[in-house]
């Protein structure tokens, strides 16, 4: 069951991912250099989706989040799907949502 | 193989003439590297899509079909944030510091810079349309590529590269049929993992064993030595950065390529201070003052570059070259000279090959 997140265009739940546990290996572009940085995540899933462009790059918020970078302070993460790995081997990645 | 150790699977599948892979900023050194007979990667991160489609125009036509590539860092994760907010966040005592060094080397006000997670992701897809637009022979990604990219890369007859820096991570791409995968080893500039190169590299060889995908070894790589290692190792060859970095064709200020060539690899030191990530850079003024006993601690990213951002750029803008740096990687080691790119192609190869020949006992190939 998937419902679009009013407050925030392009996101939507998916009640049925939400609670998994998972881990992921996400990173990003620091700002205004030309280099980037790697980094590991393990916790649950919030539910949250969003899917942007087309084709869709499809993206899972990961929130009590028990392993992260050291000086990673934020409440949670939103990860590519593809690098995100269920800890109970649960199916993934999960079937599309509909277009929120 | 026609006997020869350096003639690997890489050039077997993609007709260069050594196993040698130069990623550099500077479209020069990508020329110069694949007319000598390795392979160019541009780093595109922090190009326009006009800036970046010029380049790789002006790199094809001067590499008469040979291949090439771009690197870009596609998003793997970001997180949600509101600049106003963040700002409330950096420590009085954190401005304090700055400030004072702000005062002590007489530089302009900062500037803000800031991006949003949606323009960021929105900049990404641009810049792979360029990509998929030109055909790009090969496409590597720093941080990882979703699946629907892969996909539609080898559609337009491209290859992809993913540069990973643990044994999981390899595991994911060679299952999504990455087709090499760049093991980035701990010594590496700029970013790097927590697992040293040779520790990595023959793991993830063990991973892409019987798969399609092959593996260069990154990280610390500098010589001929390191070639012949890591095609000991298993490896179809090598990824390099640092080293070309001091090449006269790169657009390196040459302040910083003498920086380069008379530095150790203890001088390559990771740093938070620029970013609040850990950065492998040349140390520099600047990741000395934030290792001082009275220094603070650096911030988490954002904070951190919104702290000083606006400082080091006008470090840059009043060219304070003590305070200036740029990422390497330990295998600053290796420069000893600033020298064509051409032939530091030549040069690893030749010692690569010396090196073979020493444990033989006899010329090979």
């Amino acid at each position: 069951m998937a419902t679009p997140d009013d407050r925030s265009p392009g996101i939507y739940m998916d009640a049925a991912i939400a609670g998994l546990a998972v881990e992921a290996d996400g990173g990003h572009e620091i700002p205004g250099s030309q280099h980037g940085v790697r980094e590991s995540f393990r916790g649950a899933l919030s539910g949250r989706r969003l899917d942007q462009g087309d084709p869709p790059w499809r993206w899972v918020e990961i929130v009590d989040l028990t392993e992260k970078p050291a000086h990673f302070e934020e409440r949670a993460v939103w990860c590519e799907e593809t690098f995100v790995y269920p800890l109970d081997g649960s199916p993934w990645p999960p079937p599309a949502g509909p277009a929120p | 193989m026609n006997g020869d150790p350096l003639h690997t699977r890489l050039c077997e599948e993609y007709g260069c003439e050594v196993p040698i892979v130069a990623f550099a900023h500077t479209r020069d050194v990508i020329v110069s590297v694949c007319n000598a007979g390795g392979i160019g990667i541009l780093g595109g991160a922090g190009l326009t899509s006009d800036e970046l489609r010029a380049n790789i125009r002006w790199i094809r036509d001067r590499v008469g079909g040979k291949p090439f590539g771009v690197d870009l860092l596609v998003p793997a994760s970001f997180v949600e944030g509101q600049m106003e907010d963040l700002e409330s966040m950096i420590p009085q005592g954190h401005r304090a510091f700055v400030e004072d060094l702000k005062q002590e080397l007489e530089v302009e006000e900062p500037k803000k810079t800031g991006e949003s997670w949606g323009t960021l992701l929105q900049r990404a897809r641009d810049l792979l349309e360029v990509l998929f637009e030109e055909q790009v022979p090969i496409f590597a990604s720093g941080l990882g590529s979703p699946a629907f990219i892969i996909e539609r890369a080898h559609a337009h007859g491209m290859k992809v590269w993913g540069l990973v820096g643990l044994p999981r991570q390899a595991r994911r791409q060679v299952e999504a049929g990455v087709d090499v995968i760049v093991a980035q080893g701990y010594d590496s500039g700029g970013h790097s993992g927590t697992i040293g190169t040779f520790t990595l590299v023959p793991e993830v060889v063990e991973i892409a064993k019987g798969s399609n995908s092959m593996v260069l070894a990154a990280g610390g790589v500098s010589t001929g030595r390191h070639l012949a290692a890591a095609v000991a190792m298993g490896a179809d060859g090598i990824w390099t950065g640092t080293i070309w970095l001091a090449t006269n064709e790169s657009a390196t200020e040459m302040f910083i390529k003498q920086r380069l060539v008379d530095a150790h690899a203890e001088d390559a030191v990771q740093s938070r201070a620029t970013s609040g990530k850990p950065i492998r850079q040349l140390r520099s003024n600047w990741s000395d003052a934030w290792k001082q006993p009275e220094a603070p601690d650096p911030l988490p990213m954002p904070l951190q570059g919104m702290l000083v951002d606006g400082l080091l750029a006008g470090i840059r803008e009043a060219r304070l070259e003590d305070w200036m740096t740029t990422p390497a990687g330990q295998s600053v080691e290796g420069i000893h000279g600033i020298k064509p790119a051409a032939e530091v192609v030549y040069d690893l190869v030749e010692e690569a090959q010396e090196q073979f020949d020493n444990v033989l006992g006899q010329p090979v190939a």
